[in-house]
């Protein structure tokens, strides 16, 4: 059941309203069976997968609370992050495995029969596996007490706005926020369709029409002029964020009408002046999980230089591998490892030079907040074309195809009118993409919209509302047709 | 309590604004419908006095003459008809009439296009897939048309909900959705503002002139009571029909079947008098469709499951109904003016009549009648040779067309002549010979092909000739 389609525009407002209906009791038991019925919508037999993860990391914890030795508490560790990763690995990893372990045993002479069985990568199971084990290692920490009532611990694993594709949240910050009944507030209720509302706007009107002429050029890129690579690599760019962030939104939204309050998963990340910058800012919850529970264990910066450029580039393939079972995605990790790395080293260097001469920093000028934008834009397309690749020889058909015809005229002819959308919507887009830079610099600025929007006259409130939902019936790609697009992290 | 009340207000306006909004830009872009103007317009200014409804499609509002037959038989009779019309939006008015007027009897259509399965393309699943006329999408516009018309009430909301399938559910409630491909189309924007003008400004009837292809005019009118009036003819060249059903192996389809089940038992229930019949059409077209008794057989038995009558008009005999002539149609599937003159009198001697004495006027089936009657070209029928629907739409000029000879007997022999080229000048047309004196009645063509097929037979010593344009 995708957020963007009829059946969820269905089963939510039921879901809400039933929620404030009952009895605050059973409110969490509703919550749970609506959890559990969306996540069956994909696929039911993959219930038990999410079923299995939080029977493990629910006994684990109980068992780990219980256990005082250092050893004993270990062991139990082990075990939970053992069995939960070798479902996500098998599932998610066993085909890409297997292909490379054959490739590399027949370098040796060894030749094996393909491995050829074909799994279904369960809906989300890279989003709960995490939230599952930040939970346990959580309380191995002593972080948090184990939850006892099973019944709350297995909706905070599948709470169904954000079960399929985050954010990842902390069991500090939802396992106590789902433990409560929420009482119907008008205000959450309305910040909360407003959010959805902007979340739609997204993902429909942005994402889903970037998609066109994204999926155009990629998938068929033998022979295009490299100007239509780089444009439709810039344009991945903007649909991969504000498919993402449409998806984070609607889901952000959808807590908070019943009460529910997410973290927020993306805040302005292409304003970043910086690699590191951007990943305070893009996909919060997936890059706070892997600092807290990969980078800061491997021993973060307090081992030296070197091991801390070698835990970046750990964490960040890692991070890659999580993505996808395929090379580009590690190499898409490679990149933002190496970047950082290098924007360390230059940071370092700078640091040393203004510190040696006695310079006073001063304050940075427009020019060259504006190049380091740039450079940081650049970087990050750069990565998100391996990433949109799929797969190391069509990264390189795509390198060489920008490499063998970069006749830049073709973006100026009108010709890019012909990947599928028109002149006509794509100045809608352009329209849509100034609504989203203008909302992401005022978050970027520390302005909280939503309480901003929310102090504004009524006329303006109610113009603004209905002109927005009025924007998305009108240029929104959904209905008849358009095929619904599936959020693009879905499948990770 | 106080603030979520207050809170609760400030909503009113959001709303009052988005159905503002939606008012305004289905005034940009949802061209009202003439004939459904003018029909409802017609049916609520009826003196709760309708006494026969005739209800159906098409072939209801140009083949039946209200006016006339109000003064053969003295009756107030109202066509609740539109082009398309499905069965369950006919359930539906039949409801709203019922409510609305005393009926003493209501006779429903049963035009075979209207209530058969037929082979559709699915572009979700990119197949063909089997589909009753009315979870057909090319027939939502139908019964949106309706909905949009009616005065609101409970029926016309009905007709709206059930008007489409679950992926179209937001065109089917917010009516400008349906024209969102339009939304840069300042010229058809232009249009609608040009016609945004009180109905009453715009009167209640409706002329729009056409070109037959010899460049004569004719023309089409609307005008009250559901009756559509028309000069247009076929012409010979245009006997070709496209095969859009197969009743060999489709019959009925179940949410038709249910539809017209309802709304014989709403009106048993009411005690209304129901009678079932089917207007007639050009025999090309019905030879089309495989076996057309087939379709005669499952109607049949589906009124005497009722207990009611069934006529089909196709199989009436000559002497009681001769329109079977392209003079009477303004296509192959509709009565023009005249002919629907001479249709109405003809229906009205039939219903009128007791089950007994009609029954002698009628051939039990359409192969006894083709039997019955002189050897006969009727025309063509054409459809791609791969059969594949898929491609039937999308202009690929790759895929042949089949063109099958629609005759009354078997095993009558053809001459088939290819005519290209401009065939009222001899020296800029070329002719040539497809066949000679042979029982194959299927010519295969590139589908983007043009000219001119002649077909010759002798038969029983007659000589017959027919020269159709593809």
């Amino acid at each position: 059941m995708l957020f963007n389609s009829l059946e969820f525009l269905i089963f939510f407002p039921v879901v809400a309203v039933i929620y404030y209906l009952i009895p605050d009791k059973i409110k969490y038991i509703w919550l749970l069976a609506a959890s559990y019925y969306f996540y069956m919508q994909w696929n039911p037999v993959y219930v038990f997968l999410l079923l299995t993860s939080t029977v493990v990391t629910y006994t684990g914890a109980l068992i780990l609370e219980r256990t005082v030795s250092t050893r004993g508490r270990k062991i139990c560790l082990f075990l939970g992050l053992f069995i939960n990763l070798s479902i996500l690995g098998y599932f998610k990893y066993a085909s890409f495995i297997m292909l490379y372990l054959g490739k590399a045993l027949s370098v040796i002479g060894i030749h094996t029969a393909p491995f050829e069985k074909d799994i279904l990568l369960p809906v989300g199971i890279s989003f709960f596996t995490l939230q599952a084990l930040g939970y346990l290692i959580d309380v191995y920490r002593k972080d948090i007490y184990a939850e006892r009532n099973f019944l709350k611990y297995a909706l905070f694993i599948s709470f169904f706005p954000q079960l399929v594709a985050g954010p990842i949240e902390r069991s500090k910050n939802l396992l106590k926020q789902l433990s409560e009944p929420h009482r119907f507030s008008f205000d959450n209720l309305r910040e909360g369709m407003l959010i959805m509302l902007y979340g739609f706007f997204l993902k429909i009107v942005i994402a889903d029409r970037v998609a066109v002429i994204v999926d155009a050029v990629y998938n068929e890129s033998y022979g295009r002029p490299g100007f239509y690579i780089i444009f439709a690599t810039i344009l991945f760019s903007l649909q991969i964020y504000c498919d993402f962030y449409g998806y984070s939104t609607i889901a952000k939204g959808a807590a908070l009408t019943i009460g529910v309050r997410l973290m927020d998963n993306f805040n302005a990340p292409y304003y970043s002046k910086s690699i590191k910058e951007f990943w305070r800012r893009w996909h919060i919850s997936l890059s706070t999980w892997f600092r807290d529970y990969l980078y800061i264990p491997l021993g973060g910066n307090r081992k030296g230089r070197l091991r801390k450029y070698i835990n970046i580039i750990i964490v960040f393939a890692v991070s890659g591998l999580w993505h996808g079972a395929s090379v580009s995605f590690i190499v898409w990790g490679l990149l933002h490892g190496l970047y950082q790395v290098i924007e360390d080293v230059i940071s370092s260097v700078k640091s040393f030079i203004t510190a040696r001469r006695k310079l006073s920093p001063g304050s940075e000028l427009f020019s060259d907040r504006l190049a380091k934008l740039a450079v940081t834009l650049f970087l990050t397309a750069f990565a998100w074309l391996f990433f949109r690749a799929g797969s190391m020889s069509s990264a390189r058909v795509l390198l060489e195809g920008i490499a063998s015809d970069l006749n830049w005229t073709v973006l100026f002819n009108k010709s890019v009118y012909s990947l599928g959308v028109s002149e006509d919507y794509f100045h809608v887009l352009l329209i849509s993409v100034a609504l989203l830079a203008f909302i992401d610099r005022l978050k970027y600025r520390g302005i909280n919209v939503t309480a901003a929007f929310f102090r504004q006259r009524w006329w303006f409130r109610a113009l603004a509302e209905a002109g927005l939902l009025l924007f998305i019936i009108l240029f929104g790609c959904y209905g008849s047709a358009y095929d619904v697009q599936q959020f693009i992290y879905f499948q990770f | 309590m106080k603030k979520n009340v207050r809170n609760l207000a400030q909503l009113i306006p959001v709303i009052l604004i988005f159905l503002a909004g939606c008012r305004l830009l289905d005034l940009l872009y949802v061209p009202e419908d003439e004939w459904h103007r003018i029909l409802f317009h017609s049916y609520y200014t009826q003196e709760r006095n309708i006494d026969q409804a005739f209800i159906g499609s098409s072939h209801i509002l140009c083949d039946v003459e209200p006016l006339l037959l109000d003064e053969i038989n003295g009756y107030n009779n109202f066509n609740m008809s539109s082009p398309q019309q499905r069965f369950d939006a006919s359930y539906y008015l039949l409801k709203e009439m019922a409510g609305d007027h005393k009926l003493k009897h209501v006779y429903l259509e049963c035009y075979y296009l209207c209530v058969t399965d037929h082979e559709i393309y699915d572009k979700n699943s990119d197949s063909v897939r089997v589909s009753d006329y009315i979870g057909d999408p090319d027939h939502f516009a139908s019964s949106w048309q309706i909905s949009y018309a009616m005065k609101p009430s409970l029926n016309s909301v009905a007709i709206q909900l059930h008007a489409s399938d679950r992926d179209h559910m937001i065109e089917n409630l917010i009516p400008f959705v349906r024209y969102r491909e339009k939304l840069f189309d300042w010229e058809h924007i232009s249009d609608n503002l040009s016609n945004f003008r009180p109905s009453s400004e715009r009167g209640y009837s409706f002329h729009i002139d056409y070109e037959e292809p010899d460049g004569s005019p004719w023309y089409q009118e609307y005008h009250i009571k559901g009756d559509n009036s028309s000069n247009g003819r076929v012409f010979d060249s245009e006997k070709i029909f496209p095969k859009d059903r197969d009743l060999t192996r489709f019959g009925i389809g179940a949410k038709s079947r249910s539809y017209l089940c309802k709304s014989i038992e709403f009106c048993q229930k009411n005690n209304i008098p129901v009678t079932l019949f089917v207007s007639p059409v050009l025999d090309f077209q019905l030879l089309s469709t495989g076996d057309y008794d087939r379709y005669v057989t499952e109607l049949k038995s589906l009124a005497d499951g009722y207990g009611i009558e069934c006529y089909d008009m196709n199989l009436i005999k000559r002497e009681y109904l001769d329109i079977k002539r392209g003079e009477y149609y303004m296509d192959p599937e509709h009565l023009n003016t005249a002919g629907a003159e001479v249709y109405t009198e003809a229906l009205w001697n039939v219903l009128s009549d007791s089950a007994d004495n009609n029954m002698s006027k009628f051939y039990t089936t359409y192969s006894e009648k083709l039997a019955a009657e002189e050897p006969e070209i009727y025309g063509l029928y054409r459809m791609p040779v791969s059969g594949d629907l898929t491609h039937r739409d999308d202009g690929n000029p790759e895929i042949d067309m089949q063109y099958t000879i629609a005759s009354n007997r078997d095993d009558m022999e053809y001459t088939v002549t290819n005519i290209v080229g401009d065939p009222a000048s001899p020296s800029g047309r070329t002719e040539y010979i497809i066949q000679e004196r042979n029982k194959n009645n299927t010519i295969v063509l590139p589908s983007d092909s043009h000219g001119t097929l002649r077909i010759e037979s002798e038969y029983e010593g007659a000589d017959l000739m027919l020269e159709v344009g593809y």
